[in-house]
C-alpha cells in the first residue's frame, strides 16, 4: 500500500471527486490505516471549523441601523431621487419660473437693456485697447511674455503639488 | 427564494434602504463569519462587514446578474478582509502548544468544546490570508469548488490544491508538525 491518495483525501470529504477517484480512495482507505487515519482527522477538523464559526454570535439588529445609517450619512447629497418625485419637482420649478417671468416683466425688460449697454461699452473698451496695443508692439510682446512665464510656473506647482500629493 | 431576492436587489437598486436593510439582515451572519475568520476581531470583523454592505449598496448598479449577489458580496468582503490585513502592521502572535492528537479527538465531546473553538480560531490566524478565505468559503460557508473557483477568479486545481494544502496546514498548527509526516 505505498500508494497513498494523501492529496485526494480533501476533495473526497468535499464530495468534489470524480466516480473513478472516488472509488480510487474508497479502496485505498479501506486498506491503508495511515491514510484511514488522515481521512477521519481532515473530517473532524472540517466539521470543528464549521462549528467554531457557526457558534459565534452574529451582530444584532443595531448593525442593520448602522448600515442604513452610513449609506444616508454618504448618499444624502446624492441620494437617487424618485423618479414620480424627480418629475413633480421639475413641473413646479418650471411653473414656478415662468410665473416670476411674466410678474417681473418690466424688470425682465429692463434687465436684458442694461446687459446690452454693457455688452456694448465692453465691445468700445476693446475696441479701444485693440488699437492703443497696435500702435506700441513692444507692449504686446511683454504681455505675451508674462504670460507665457504665468503659465509655465503655474504648471510646474500644480505637477509639484500632485507629486507631493501620491508620496503621501 | 431567488425572485424574492431579486426584487429586494431591484428594489435596493432605485435606492429602496428598507430592500437593502432586509438583504443586510439575510447576510450579515455569512459576510460577518467570512471576514472573523479572516481577521479573527470581532469588533473589526463587524466594521468590515458593515463597510461591506454600505460599498455593496453604492455598486449595486455594477451586479450584472441578481443571481450572483452573493458571490460578488462575497468577493467585495475578501477584498475588504484583504485590504485591512495589508495595513495591519502587527500581527498577532500566539504560540499554540503542540497538543497530542489523542487529547484533541476526546476533546470534541468534553465540556472544553469553547476552549476548542477558540484553539481553532487561533490556529487559522496561523494560515496565510489565502488559506483562511478558501477554507472559509468551503468549511465555513459551503460553496462548491467550481462556486469559489469563479469567486475568487483562480482555477479549479488550484482551489482543490489550496483547500488541502490549508486543512493540512490548519491541521498541523492544531495536532503539532510531528503529526503530519
Amino acid at each position: 500500500m505505498n500508494d497513498h491518495v494523501h492529496e485526494l483525501l480533501s476533495a473526497f470529504i468535499d464530495g468534489e471527486l470524480n466516480e473513478e477517484e472516488r472509488k480510487k480512495v474508497a479502496d485505498h482507505v479501506a486498506e491503508c490505516r495511515q491514510c484511514s487515519t488522515e481521512l477521519k482527522e481532515l473530517q473532524w477538523l472540517k466539521e470543528e471549523l464549521f462549528a467554531a464559526y457557526h457558534s459565534i454570535e452574529i451582530p444584532n439588529v443595531q448593525f442593520e441601523h448602522s448600515v442604513v445609517q452610513k449609506i444616508k450619512q454618504i448618499s444624502s447629497p446624492y441620494r437617487p431621487m424618485n423618479r414620480y418625485v424627480r418629475w413633480t419637482v421639475s413641473f413646479i420649478a418650471l411653473l414656478m419660473a415662468a410665473f416670476i417671468l411674466l410678474k417681473m416683466g418690466n424688470v425682465f425688460y429692463v434687465g436684458i437693456t442694461l446687459a446690452t449697454s454693457f455688452v456694448h461699452i465692453g465691445l468700445s473698451v476693446t475696441h479701444a485697447l485693440a488699437s492703443v496695443l497696435s500702435s506700441i508692439p513692444l507692449l504686446f510682446l511683454a504681455c505675451v511674455i508674462i504670460s507665457m512665464v504665468i503659465l509655465g510656473t503655474s504648471i510646474w506647482a500644480i505637477q509639484f503639488l500632485l507629486r507631493v500629493k501620491s508620496l503621501e | 427564494m431567488d425572485q424574492e431576492l431579486t426584487n429586494l436587489i431591484q428594489k435596493a437598486r432605485s435606492g429602496d434602504l428598507e430592500a437593502f436593510s432586509t438583504l443586510v439582515s439575510k447576510y450579515k451572519g455569512q459576510v460577518f463569519r467570512h471576514a472573523f475568520s479572516i481577521v479573527n476581531d470581532r469588533m473589526e470583523a463587524e466594521d468590515i462587514a458593515q463597510e461591506a454592505f454600505v460599498k455593496a449598496y453604492s455598486s449595486l448598479s455594477k451586479l450584472d446578474n441578481d443571481f450572483a449577489f452573493v458571490s460578488w458580496l462575497t468577493r467585495i468582503v475578501t477584498n475588504i478582509c484583504y485590504d485591512k490585513l495589508k495595513k495591519r502592521k502587527k500581527i498577532q502572535k500566539l504560540q499554540l502548544q503542540s497538543k497530542d492528537r489523542a487529547e484533541h479527538m476526546s476533546m470534541t465531546s468534553s465540556i472544553d468544546r469553547t476552549q476548542l473553538k477558540l484553539e481553532i480560531q487561533e490556529a487559522m490566524q496561523k494560515l496565510s490570508p489565502d488559506q483562511r478565505t478558501i477554507l472559509s468559503l468551503r468549511d465555513i460557508q459551503g460553496y462548491s469548488y467550481d462556486e469559489i473557483s469563479k469567486m475568487l477568479s483562480i482555477p479549479l486545481g488550484t482551489v482543490k490544491s489550496r483547500i488541502h494544502s490549508a486543512r493540512i496546514a490548519l491541521k498541523k498548527e492544531i495536532f503539532g508538525g510531528e503529526h503530519n509526516e
